[in-house]
């Protein structure tokens, strides 16, 4: 495999990355700080990338952010669906990720199992 | 707690960022010969004044340093010395911050490398602008990989779309992936 080999994947997706308007539409922020981490966020992660991967997402980014104040309760992760309240899930896991993923992030409502807070300020 | 090596990646990545770095140098080298490991960390990000450099070194945290920036840093300090090796911090304000920890790779208490595949995967992916470089040289794992190249290649293609997750994961496997189980 060559890094090079890139090029065709971007040749072959560029019409359908042209019909996308704006950014994404569902932005996954996981909590990546030292506690964080320590407590698993490193799986969370590698669940959220996975399952974009495999049900082909097109429309999610996931980020991360250190420290929230959330310690007792990591890992933490927010997930940002456009036009909707940001919700805060605590205690995550890769299966949890995973089903937010799929209950929450595909067919639209939140895992209530895991939520910390809902924050309807949020954009 | 952190008692793997990719996880003390992710947190030295994360300070990074916290530090507003617009280019992160991370490297794992391996010398058989000498029997040692060295994870280095470098960043461009603001920098850290003797005091709160002095404070990260050793799990000190004044009012001066108000987040929690650094936790992982003496815990890498501890392991690194614990097995036979040493660790450096470097650091001054506007002139980016460098981490170096060596360990006895034969140590029986070096921590294993965790899921490093999965951790370089995810550091590129969640680059966000930011240019990632990492070279991986340890006991026949070969990685080199810059986000500067890849985004030059995809252009407006976010990394994070499905296609190309498919392909760096294949990719970074196919350099890395084969022994990254932990275990020495």
């Amino acid at each position: 495999m060559k890094l090079e080999d890139l090029r065709r994947i971007r040749e072959r997706a560029s019409k359908e990355i042209s019909l996308r308007t704006g950014g994404a539409r569902v932005r996954v922020i996981v909590g990546m700080g030292t506690s964080g981490i320590a407590a698993g966020a490193r799986d969370v992660m590698g669940a959220f990338l996975d399952e974009i991967e495999k049900r082909d997402l097109t429309d999610v980014i996931v980020t991360q952010t250190g420290e929230r104040g959330w310690a007792s309760s990591e890992p933490v992760v927010e997930v940002r669906v456009e036009g909707e309240p940001a919700v805060v899930y605590g205690e995550m896991t890769p299966d949890a990720a995973r089903r937010v993923v799929a209950e929450h992030i595909v067919n639209g409502s939140p895992v209530v199992d895991y939520v910390l807070e809902v924050r309807k300020d949020a954009t | 707690m952190i008692e793997e090596l990719d996880m003390h990646l992710l947190d030295l990545v994360q300070n990074a960022r916290g530090a507003g770095a617009t280019t992160i140098d991370l490297s794992v080298i391996c010398d058989d010969r000498r029997d040692r490991m060295t994870l280095r960390v470098a960043d461009d990000g603001r920098g850290m004044d003797p005091e709160t450099l002095e404070a990260v070194r050793h799990g000190f945290f004044s009012s001066k340093s108000p987040r929690s920036v650094g936790l992982g840093i003496p815990l890498l300090r501890e392991s690194a010395e614990h097995c036979d090796g040493r660790f450096e911090i470097v650091s001054a304000p506007g002139r980016g911050t460098t981490v170096e920890a060596t360990f006895r790779m034969s140590h029986v208490d070096r921590p294993p490398f965790g899921d490093l595949a999965a951790t370089v995967l995810a550091l590129v992916v969640t680059s966000e602008g930011r240019r990632v470089r990492i070279t991986i040289r340890c006991e026949g794992r070969s990685l080199e990989i810059d986000t500067a190249e890849i985004s030059e290649i995809l252009g407006d293609l976010p990394l994070q779309h499905p296609e190309v997750l498919r392909f760096l994961k294949a990719y970074i496997a196919e350099r890395i992936g084969a022994r990254t189980g932990g275990e020495r």
